[in-house]
């Protein structure tokens, strides 16, 4: 018998400007995790990144193309989007697919589709490939800015299990 | 997109911003049209795996299928194809963009004995890495079109640029037969490994 796809853990709106958005004790009943995240920084050039299980010391390597470039970068967090920052007045969308992340014999692989209605000239449309190098099992997700600032009121995060 | 609140975007404050879409989820999956069919996590090693879709025509429009796989092949990355009805005639076109970081590349293929999608993970890959695919068939059941399917995945297994890409794909199958199965088989004569995943999701229109 066919099941629904997708369920929806949790979903958090900031009401006023918050340091981090954290999602915790994550169920192991699900294939995949979908993080959909629509997010405004308070500081004009910034970036919204994004870790599992606290986990602040593991490298996270990516490869990433956007408009007119391509980057790999290997950071303690990664980023939900790479190209640029997110300027004051301007939300960026991102949608997160975590594969397998409750497998224990394998390495969390993400897959990373953004966009920003940013008006510099490198118009933000971008996907990533990234990687969480551990074999442990997602029982959280952090969200916070990289200079250390706060995500703006307004911005929306909600986190699906995937069958 | 559905707009399911105004509290953010200021219809009472007249606050100002510059996304109509402000407070509300940039996508919101709909429970009721997308389901899990079917899955296979390889116990033993498998040069392919093959879904019966031949009852599904009725109930979805759509079909998804993730995958998270490793070859055994020795190399850093490795592709899949992507094949109806167990057609393996030159019936199959693709095309596709990447980067492996350093450089971006586009690609199309003649005509071809499957749709290609890429990367998963190989045998010099890093340990216990699997590369992703996400891999929409559109309209597949439909009897007046092609079959197309559009991907996106990749892989960070190695520090090269073999061993690290994310790619979009776009194939089709030239054929009007609507079909009643879809296979994914590892390119270059190997095999997936145990652990691989794949999973047949249906959306209903």
């Amino acid at each position: 018998m066919a099941v629904a796809q997708y369920t929806q853990l949790a979903t958090k709106t900031l009401a006023s400007n918050a340091a981090t958005v954290t999602f915790s004790s994550i169920p192991y009943t699900y294939r995949d995790l979908m993080l959909v995240c629509y997010v405004k920084l308070v500081n004009g050039s910034d970036y919204a990144t994004l870790r599992f299980n606290s986990d602040s010391s593991s490298s996270y390597p990516s490869v990433t193309a956007w408009g007119s470039s391509q980057a790999y970068i290997s950071d303690t967090r990664i980023y939900l989007r790479v190209q640029g920052y997110t300027p004051v007045n301007s939300y960026l969308t991102s949608i997160v697919n975590i594969m397998d992340y409750s497998a224990t014999d394998k390495q969390k692989s993400l897959i990373i589709r953004a966009n920003t209605n940013d008006t510099i000239s490198e118009l933000g449309v971008e996907m990533q490939v990234a990687k969480w190098p551990s074999t442990s099992s997602v029982n959280s997700l952090t969200i916070n800015a990289y200079s250390g600032g706060n995500l703006a009121a307004g911005s929306t995060f909600s986190l699906y299990g995937v069958k | 997109m559905a707009f399911k609140s105004l509290a953010t975007s200021g219809i009472i404050n007249f606050a100002k911003y510059q996304n109509a879409l402000v407070g509300n989820a940039a996508y919101i999956p709909d429970p009721t049209s997308d389901f899990l069919i079917t899955e296979t996590v390889l116990s033993s090693q498998s040069s392919s795996i093959s879904f019966d879709i031949s009852s599904l025509s009725s109930t979805y429009k759509h079909l998804q299928i993730r995958v998270v796989a490793r070859s055994d092949r020795a190399i850093a990355s490795d592709y899949v194809r992507v094949r109806f009805n167990g057609d393996t005639g030159a019936n199959y076109s693709w095309h596709n963009l990447y980067t492996d970081g350093t450089n971006s590349y586009s690609e199309y293929s003649a005509p071809e004995t499957g749709m290609h999608v890429e990367r998963i993970a190989a045998a010099n890959s890093a340990t216990n890495v699997f590369g992703v695919a996400i891999i929409d068939l559109l309209d597949v059941f439909s009897n007046n079109k092609y079959k197309t399917i559009k991907s996106i995945g990749g892989v960070y297994g190695a520090e090269d640029s073999t061993g690290r890409r994310v790619q979009l794909h776009s194939g089709n199958w030239r054929s009007l037969a609507v079909p009643t199965s879809v296979s994914v088989t590892v390119g270059g004569g190997s095999v997936f490994v145990t652990g691989s995943r794949f999973s047949l999701y249906g959306i209903k229109a």
